[in-house]
C-alpha cells in the first residue's frame, strides 16, 4: 500500500514536502485568507505548514482523510491566529442568514461523499441554525460573539450549535442518532 | 452515564471545538467520558472541521505564489533535516537553515526564541485559559498548586545583561496540565503603572511563532510578590519564562529588551 504525504514526511522523505505544498497550498492558503483577511496570511500559511510537517506523525489514516487532517490542523493554527489578534466580525455576514449551502465543484474527490452527508444535515436545519454553525464553526466567533451579533441568548446559541455539531458528528458514523425535528428544537 | 451527563459531555465538547475548554472543564471531560476523551474532541474538532468544508466551500485552485513556496520549500526540507538528520552535522544544519529562513519580526536580541521555539514537534490541542478558581488567596493557590499539581515545574529567576532587575530573586512555578502557575519574585524594582508594566512571555517549545504572552503586571511593594501567571494561549512545552518592561497594557509582540529569564531546562 503506498504511503500518504504525511506518512511519507513523517518517515523523512524529503521528497514529499513540495509534493504537499503542490497538493494542499490552495486549500491552506484559501482557509487562511478567510480566517485571516486581515494578517500577513503569508505567515499564516506558513505557520499552517510548519505544523502539518511537524504533526504529520500524528496523522492517522483509520480516523480522518489526509486533506481533513490538513484542514483540521490548519483551522486550528488559523483560529489561534484570530483569538491572538482580535476577533474579526464580518458584519456583511452577519446582516442576514446565508443562503442555503449549494455543492461545489471544488470538492476534494476523497472528501465529496463526507462533505455530501454533512451539506444533508446542515439542509435540513433552518436557516437561524445554519448561519450560527457559519459564524462560529466556519467564521471562528466564539459562542459569545454570535450571541452579540445575532441579538440571541448565549443559552441558545450554545444549544443550537452544540446541537448542529452532534447531528453532524453523528451522520459522519460515530454515534447514536438524533432526529433532525429535535436538532431544531 | 445518566442524560444529563451525556448532555454535559456534549456542551464541553462543542465548548471545546468553539472556544476551547479551561483547564477544569477539560478535567470534567475526561471524569466523564474517561479514556475516551482525546477520541471525543478529535471526533468533534472533525465533525467542526468537516462542516466547514461543507458549508463554505474552498478551493484548491489557489496556488501559492512562487516566492512563499520557495521559502516554504526551503523551510520544511529544513524542518525535516532538523528532525530526520543522521547525525548531529545535519541536525545542526538544518536548525541553522530553519533560522534563516523564517522570517523574524522580533527584535535581534529576542532571535534566540526563534530556535527555541523550533526543536520540538508541536502537540495538539486547543486555547484553553488556566484558572485556578475559587476564592483564596494567592498564598492559598499556590499552595493548593503545589500540593495538588501532578507536574508542578520549578525554575529560578535569573537576571540578563540589562541591570534593571540585576537583584531579582525568586521562582516560576507552573503546571501544564493544569494550565496554571505563578511568579514568586523578589528584588524587582517598582513600576509605575500608569507609565509602564513588566510583561511576562513565555518560550513554548511547541510553537514555533511568537511567545506566548503570560499577561501584564505590577510590583508595587518591596519584598517577596506573588504573581499569577495568565497564559493568553495554551501553554504545551514552556523552555523559558522571561519578563520584559512594556507600555501600560502591555504588547503583543516585545520589541523591548529582555529583563530576566527563568529556564525550566535547568
Amino acid at each position: 500500500m503506498t504511503a500518504s504525504l504525511l506518512e511519507r514526511i513523517a518517515a523523512g522523505d524529503d521528497a514529499a514536502v513540495g509534493e504537499t505544498l503542490d497538493r494542499y497550498g490552495g486549500l491552506v492558503s484559501n482557509l487562511a485568507r478567510r480566517y485571516c483577511p486581515n494578517a500577513d496570511v503569508d505567515d499564516a500559511v506558513q505557520d499552517v505548514f510548519i505544523s502539518v510537517w511537524r504533526d504529520a506523525a500524528r496523522f492517522d489514516p483509520a480516523r480522518a482523510k489526509e486533506t481533513t487532517f490538513v484542514a483540521m490542523i490548519a483551522r486550528r493554527r488559523l483560529i489561534d491566529r484570530l483569538r491572538r489578534t482580535g476577533p474579526r466580525v464580518d458584519t456583511e455576514a452577519l446582516e442576514s442568514a446565508p443562503e442555503p449551502t449549494a455543492p461545489t465543484v471544488n470538492d476534494p474527490a476523497e472528501l465529496a461523499d463526507e462533505l455530501d452527508r454533512v451539506r444533508a444535515v446542515v439542509g435540513n436545519l433552518d436557516r437561524e441554525h445554519q448561519h450560527l454553525l457559519e459564524l462560529t464553526v466556519c467564521e471562528g466567533l466564539s459562542h459569545s460573539q454570535a450571541a452579540e451579533h445575532l441579538a440571541l441568548p448565549l443559552g441558545t446559541v450554545k444549544s443550537r450549535v452544540r446541537r448542529g455539531l452532534a447531528r453532524i458528528r453523528e451522520e459522519l458514523g460515530r454515534g447514536p442518532r438524533r432526529d433532525v425535528a429535535e436538532v431544531n428544537a | 452515564m445518566t442524560t444529563s451527563d451525556h448532555e454535559r459531555v456534549d456542551e464541553l465538547l462543542a465548548q471545546h471545538v468553539v472556544d476551547g475548554l479551561s483547564s477544569t472543564e477539560r478535567r470534567e471531560l475526561d471524569s466523564l467520558l474517561g479514556a475516551r476523551s482525546d477520541a471525543e474532541l478529535f471526533a468533534w474538532e472533525h465533525a467542526a472541521t468537516l462542516c466547514d468544508l461543507a458549508v463554505q466551500p474552498t478551493p484548491r485552485d489557489a496556488a501559492l505564489s512562487p516566492a512563499l513556496r520557495a521559502r516554504l520549500e526551503a523551510r520544511g526540507h529544513a524542518l525535516l533535516r532538523a528532525s530526520h538528520g543522521a547525525d548531529a552535522d545535519a541536525v545542526e544544519e538544518g536548525e541553522r537553515e530553519l533560522a534563516r529562513v523564517t522570517p523574524l519580526r522580533r527584535n535581534a536580541d529576542l532571535g534566540w526564541w526563534v530556535a527555541a521555539a523550533a526543536l520540538i514537534m508541536a502537540l495538539l490541542s486547543w486555547w484553553p485559559t488556566g484558572d485556578i478558581e475559587g476564592e483564596l488567596s494567592l498564598v492559598e493557590q499556590v499552595a493548593l498548586l503545589e500540593r495538588d499539581a501532578p507536574d508542578l515545574q520549578r525554575a529560578n529567576w535569573s537576571a540578563l545583561e540589562d541591570p534593571r532587575l540585576a537583584a531579582i530573586q525568586g521562582e516560576v512555578l507552573w503546571s501544564d496540565s493544569l494550565q496554571a502557575g505563578f511568579m514568586r519574585l523578589s528584588g524587582v524594582p517598582r513600576n509605575d503603572p500608569a507609565r509602564e508594566q513588566y510583561q511576562l512571555w513565555i518560550v513554548d517549545q511547541d510553537r514555533d511563532a511568537e511567545p506566548v504572552d503570560g499577561g501584564v503586571f505590577d510590583v508595587l511593594e518591596s519584598g517577596e510578590v506573588l504573581i499569577p501567571i495568565d497564559a493568553k494561549l495554551a501553554v504545551r512545552t514552556p523552555e523559558v519564562f522571561a519578563i520584559t518592561l512594556e507600555q501600560p497594557g502591555g504588547v503583543v509582540v516585545s520589541e523591548g529588551p529582555l529583563l530576566a529569564a527563568a529556564s525550566m531546562q535547568g
